[in-house]
């Protein structure tokens, strides 16, 4: 780096996204192109900011998006497409980036590490998942399919892990269906009060007609019962394909592996995409932007990689030293709920109190668009902080292959 | 070795002639001469096609193991596998048809000859068997067996008879594609051949097409996908233990389903060449082919010498009985099937049947020979039936005055000749045999459960037995096919004894507190099929409580030196008497089984761990870790196998080996109990032991044998013959 340069401060200027649709076939997003879906949020920052054709010339270098499975119609670098969908001009760059579950939230650090590093003012970050048009695990890789790696690895499915952690910590149906009620009431409730909005922006078609105006899995009526008579999903999986045997092989404490997750207290699957506009101060007071929050540190770990999904706790301690916090610094938490075992590990990992994690739900009720939630929880976080008028915030998510991710922000109080 | 003829219709024949008194197998010559005739063959236009077919009862029966002997490298091993590569290319490349007209065995690299052809048709005959059972061995196919076979007949179909070693009998070859067709003679299946010449000049094979079919389950779709990912954990689980043979060739396969087949043989030949050249490989070659031959060809010329046994008497109509009677009526023997009463013995030949059948539905066994074989199998209820038998195997239960009250029976009605087995997996053969007349006409042969399955048989020498008498023993057993070992008398002979140390350990971890979930996991592994107390429910609690009874009998005391053994039996007593644990047989023992989930251990076995008193005797160190729990159950077993050596009850390394790999389940990739104790030098396992014995117990001291065999330089119990006892049978200068 030349001495010329010096280090900024990376502001967050706005965050949007699209409702969360539900991501299958009979869901209200199916018929809108992961492209325009994308787009859509990328148009809707540029709008509600009012940047110009010439501003984004002269300020924005690239469009940085997540997307995990980079297939087909979201094959092929995602972002440009979405660049250009969105009538940015041909001058504006994409790059698409996939570290699975954490996609969104690692294009908005890798934005904010440019912004820092005072190599771009501005950037767009955010990501993208159409999961009921280009299904998740329709691109393979070595990490679970080749044998030779996922030997070393000792591969096991995400649900075949997320039981594990259930199973090693003796998190009971009950728990996990408590948990995954709770959320559903959070957000239910939060859609409710109408805490959502600020970030929401429905897409329409070329008629001018929504879409879907909220995220469409949220169900209110979801109690205990009703998930009592859910099955586990991936009892199956570990029992009669050998990942109960590869899972026991590390934790040999167990005897068994007991399926605890279903449908219910799982992420639900979902389509949607967001989008967080970064930049630094200075442009902002040029632009006349209003500062929302900054980002004060991030952190990656890799932690075990057959139990897989216990990195939000180990990344969240990294990220909050590397921001000279503590855990009692931190207002609110916004913890992926990948699967309800995974928060629930986080909760007993860091001994927080479970009042400050997701308060408005999480994946269970509200969706999991694997490329897109990184972001969409951020911006969720922003929104919550100002409402609740908190200042520290941590976004973090578990991530396939047994990694972490953390990002912790501050609100900037005018 | 490889004959050729051509015919009017410029047709070639080349008959493979291997070498006479053996299967023909590819060997180095036959390579070259293979080499150099396909060489001349392509280069020739006037021939229009190529039949290959043998002159022996086999086409091809694999490779001649000679060929890895010698060789030390990896690479080595590459350059055949390519050398056999390139020559199959050859052929297949050849654009004229080539046919395998096969009128016996296509074995390993017999069907990749086969399979190299553009036309496979066989002789419909029960016995013909097909497959790739390189794995078996230890080892993988190398002449693009794991290519060609996926290319044919699918992933999803080739890779489990890859994995597994199968061998598959003509119609369920042609069943899956393997064969095209089928020929009811010699002259048919020639017929045949020629008529697929004719009718494709221009053959092809369907890989060398420019437009071939994807294979559904290739890893470039989602299927071939999940179907790998799934995949790879499976055969992590259902060959645990079993060497790296399953996944290289697992990767073998997945990586050339997504490369051209020449690529593809690339892939295979590096994967061969590393498998070839790793311990578990050679391990597994060593014991399971080298060894298990030599036990097999044990005293054979003298025991040709003696009069076919035509009949054999068992005592006792249970599995065992029904087992060995099932045996020995297979190889023509004629048995008389004895039990208390007529109705009792009718039973076990009811159950026989059953079993035969299932051999028959299997394809394993012709209706005829099953009709056979049942007829030879007679019912009697009263000892003097059995005067004109050669041999009497008494395989009552296991309590010892049953089995003497039996021997005191025989010895009045047998005729002279005749000699006496006890059927037993423990007791002594000594003190079944006291107060006989001639104890001298009896021995001891331990057969498996199930016996049909099993090949290994113990056959023990008491201290009475004479040499004719083991002779006969044995003669019975290689006319069984089975494999014997020949050990001395004394409580568990060698199996029993050592695999109760793998059971006995395990519930000394239990009474020190160690949670049953940590134990079990670390027999598996270990590379044990079954957990240590799984094994125990599977043996019966009841007969490990009588073992370890008859221990303190024969050691002459009411309590254990060794305390943690006092503790063994208590649990076990407490087990039985108060819980009304038997094990597997009344569906409670250390696990429950109930009628339709899955076995899990019992609350009763945590408890037990949970509530222990213990703590362990020499020094307070706590719970062992996961390390020390799978040190404990490996070097136990070590320990054992040495007091063996030590006490004459083992004389040979090779015998010991074959015995652990067949008789308990010992892991295949260690090529054995004796080769484990080997491994990592004598130093080491003394120092090893040494830091047991401090923690655990005396029951860890090194055995004296192992002084010994540092002190006169032995790198291997392989080498130590000399320390050993004398050999249990005496053997003529040439055998």
């Amino acid at each position: 780096m030349s001495s010329a340069t010096s280090l900024k401060e990376v502001f967050i200027y706005d965050a949007v996204r699209t409702p969360r649709g539900k991501g299958r076939a009979d869901g209200n997003h199916l018929t809108i192109r992961p492209v325009k879906l994308a787009a859509h949020v990328i148009e809707s920052l540029v709008k509600r900011q009012g940047l110009n054709a010439q501003t984004l010339e002269e300020e924005l270098e690239d469009i940085i998006l997540g997307c995990v499975t980079q297939l087909g119609e979201q094959g092929g670098c995602i972002a440009k497409a979405a660049a250009l969908e969105a009538g940015l001009p041909t001058t504006v760059s994409g790059l698409t980036i996939n570290r699975f579950c954490a996609s969104g939230l690692e294009a908005i650090n890798l934005a904010a590490a440019r912004i820092k590093c005072d190599q771009n003012p501005l950037l767009i970050a955010g990501g993208v998942e159409s999961m009921s048009r280009v299904p998740m695990g329709g691109d393979g890789g070595a990490l679970m399919m080749d044998p030779h790696t996922a030997n070393l690895g000792g591969y096991i499915p995400q649900g075949v892990a997320a039981d594990l952690i259930a199973n090693l910590n003796r998190y009971g149906r009950r728990d996990l269906d408590q948990w995954a009620v709770h959320s559903h009431e959070k957000a239910a409730y939060a859609q409710d009060q109408g805490y959502f909005k600020k970030s929401l922006v429905p897409v329409k078609n070329a008629l001018g007609k929504s879409y879907l105006a909220y995220d469409e899995m949220v169900r209110s009526s979801t109690n205990m019962e009703t998930l009592a008579k859910l099955k586990p999903s991936f009892a199956n999986l570990a029992q009669n394909f050998g990942f109960k045997e590869r899972a026991l092989k590390k934790y040999p404490e167990l005897e068994d592996l007991e399926g605890f997750h279903h449908a219910g207290n799982s992420s639900s699957i979902v389509d949607g995409a967001s989008a967080v506009l970064l930049g630094n101060q200075d442009v902002g007071k040029k632009l006349g932007l209003k500062p929302r929050a900054k980002i004060r540190s991030w952190a990656n770990v890799a932690t075990e990689p057959t139990i897989m999904l216990t990195g939000p706790g180990p990344a969240t301690i990294k990220a909050l030293k590397k921001a000279d916090l503590t855990l009692e610094d931190v207002d609110l938490f916004e913890v992926n709920e990948a699967f309800a075992s995974v928060v629930l590990k986080f909760i007993d990992d860091l001994k927080v109190p479970e009042e400050k994690v997701n308060v408005n739900g999480g994946a269970i009720a509200l969706g999991h668009p694997l490329g897109a939630t990184g972001s969409m929880l951020l911006g969720t976080l922003v929104d919550e902080l100002e409402r609740r008028d908190q200042k520290i915030g941590v976004v973090t998510l578990c991530i396939g292959g047994g990694m972490g991710i953390a990002t912790v922000i501050e609100r900037v109080i005018s | 070795m490889i004959n050729i003829l051509k015919t009017d219709d410029n047709i070639l024949t080349l008959s493979i002639d291997g070498k006479p008194g053996q299967p023909n197998l590819i060997s180095e010559a036959f390579l070259t001469h293979l080499e150099t005739l396909v060489e001349v063959i392509t280069r020739d236009n006037t021939t229009l096609g190529l039949i290959f077919t043998s002159q022996r009862s086999d086409f091809l029966s694999g490779a001649d193991l000679e060929l890895f002997r010698s060789k030390e490298k990896s690479e080595d091993f590459y350059k055949v596998s390519r050398k056999l590569q390139n020559i199959l290319r050859e052929i297949e490349k050849w654009e004229r048809p080539v046919v395998a007209a096969i009128n016996g065995h296509a074995l390993g690299g017999g069907l990749e000859l086969a399979l190299a052809c553009n036309y496979r048709v066989a002789i419909n005959h029960q016995k013909l068997k097909v497959g790739l059972p390189e794995v078996k061995l230890g080892l993988m196919p190398g002449g693009g067996g794991t290519q060609r076979l996926p290319r044919l007949i699918g992933i999803e179909k080739a890779m489990p008879l890859i994995l597994e070693g199968k061998a598959l009998s003509v119609s369920q070859a042609r069943a899956i594609g393997i064969l095209d067709d089928l020929a009811d003679n010699q002259e048919e299946l020639l017929e045949k051949a020629r008529a697929f010449i004719e009718q494709n000049p221009h053959a092809k094979q369907p890989w060398d097409l420019k437009e071939s079919h994807p294979d559904p389950h290739c890893p470039r779709s989602e299927r071939g996908y999940n179907f790998f990912t799934a995949a790879s954990a499976l055969v992590e689980k259902n060959f645990r233990g079993k060497g790296d043979g399953p996944a290289k060739i697992l990767s073998a396969i997945y990586e050339g389903s997504l490369l051209p087949i020449d690529q593809a043989c690339e892939v295979e030949a590096i994967y061969f060449g590393e498998l070839l050249n790793s311990t578990s490989s050679k391990n597994m070659l060593d014991t399971l082919f080298y060894g298990i031959n030599k036990c097999e060809s044990k005293g054979k010329t003298m025991v040709k010498d003696l009069e076919e046994i035509k009949q054999v008497g068992v005592i006792g109509a249970g599995i065992m009985g029904q087992g060995i009677a099932q045996v020995c009526a297979a190889k023509g023997i004629e048995v008389l099937l004895m039990d208390k009463d007529l109705t009792t013995a009718e039973m076990g030949v009811n159950q026989i049947s059953k079993k035969v059948e299932k051999e028959v539905k299997r394809e394993h066994l012709s209706i005829e020979d099953s009709k056979l074989l049942m007829a030879r199998i007679k019912t009697i209820s009263e000892y003097d039936l059995l005067s004109n038998c050669d041999l009497v195997i008494e395989a009552a239960t296991e309590n010892l005055d049953l089995k003497r009250k039996i021997f005191k029976e025989l010895e009045e009605h047998i005729k002279e000749e005749c000699v006496l087995a006890t059927n037993t997996s423990s007791l002594p053969i000594q003190q079944v045999t006291t107060g006989l007349q001639r104890p001298e006409r009896v021995l001891g042969l331990h057969f498996f459960s199930p016996v049909p399955r099993m090949k290994l048989v113990e056959v023990i020498k008491a201290k009475a037995t004479n040499q004719e008498s083991l002779l006969k023993g044995l003669k019975l057993v290689h006319s069984l096919h089975k494999t014997p070992i020949i050990v001395r008398d004394g409580l568990g002979f060698f199996t029993t004894r050592v695999f109760m140390r793998y059971i006995t350990e395990a519930l000394k971890l239990l009474s020190e507190g160690v949670s049953p979930a940590l134990i079990e996991n670390a027999g598996k592994e270990l590379g044990f099929p079954l957990g240590p107390l799984e094994i125990a429910d599977e043996v019966s609690l009841e007969l490990i409580k009588n073992l370890l009874e008859e221990k303190a009998r024969l050691e002459n005391v009411h309590t254990f030196r060794d305390p943690s053994e006092n503790r063994t039996r208590e649990i076990v007593t407490r087990f039985i008497t108060k819980y009304e644990r038997l094990g597997k047989k009344n569906r409670k023992g250390f696990y429950d089984y109930p009628q339709e989930r899955p076995k899990k251990i019992s609350p009763q076995t945590y408890d037990e761990a949970k509530n222990s008193q213990h703590k362990e005797d020499s020094s307070q160190v706590g719970l062992p870790n996961y390390p020390a729990i799978k040190e404990r159950l490996h070097l136990i077993q070590m320990v054992e196998t040495l007091k063996c050596f030590e006490q004459g009850i083992l004389n040979t390394a090779h015998e010991g080996d074959v015995a652990s790999l067949l008789g308990w389940g010992y892991p295949a990739y260690t090529g054995g109990v004796v080769k484990e104790c080997d491994k990592s030098g004598h130093e080491d396992l003394m120092k090893r032991l040494i830091d047991l014995q401090q923690a655990w117990g005396e029951r860890f001291t090194p055995p004296k044998i192992l002084k010994t065999l540092l002190n006169k330089g032995y790198s291997s119990l392989y080498e130590a013959r000399e320390i050993f006892s004398n050999p249990l049978l005496i053997e003529k200068s040439n055998d």
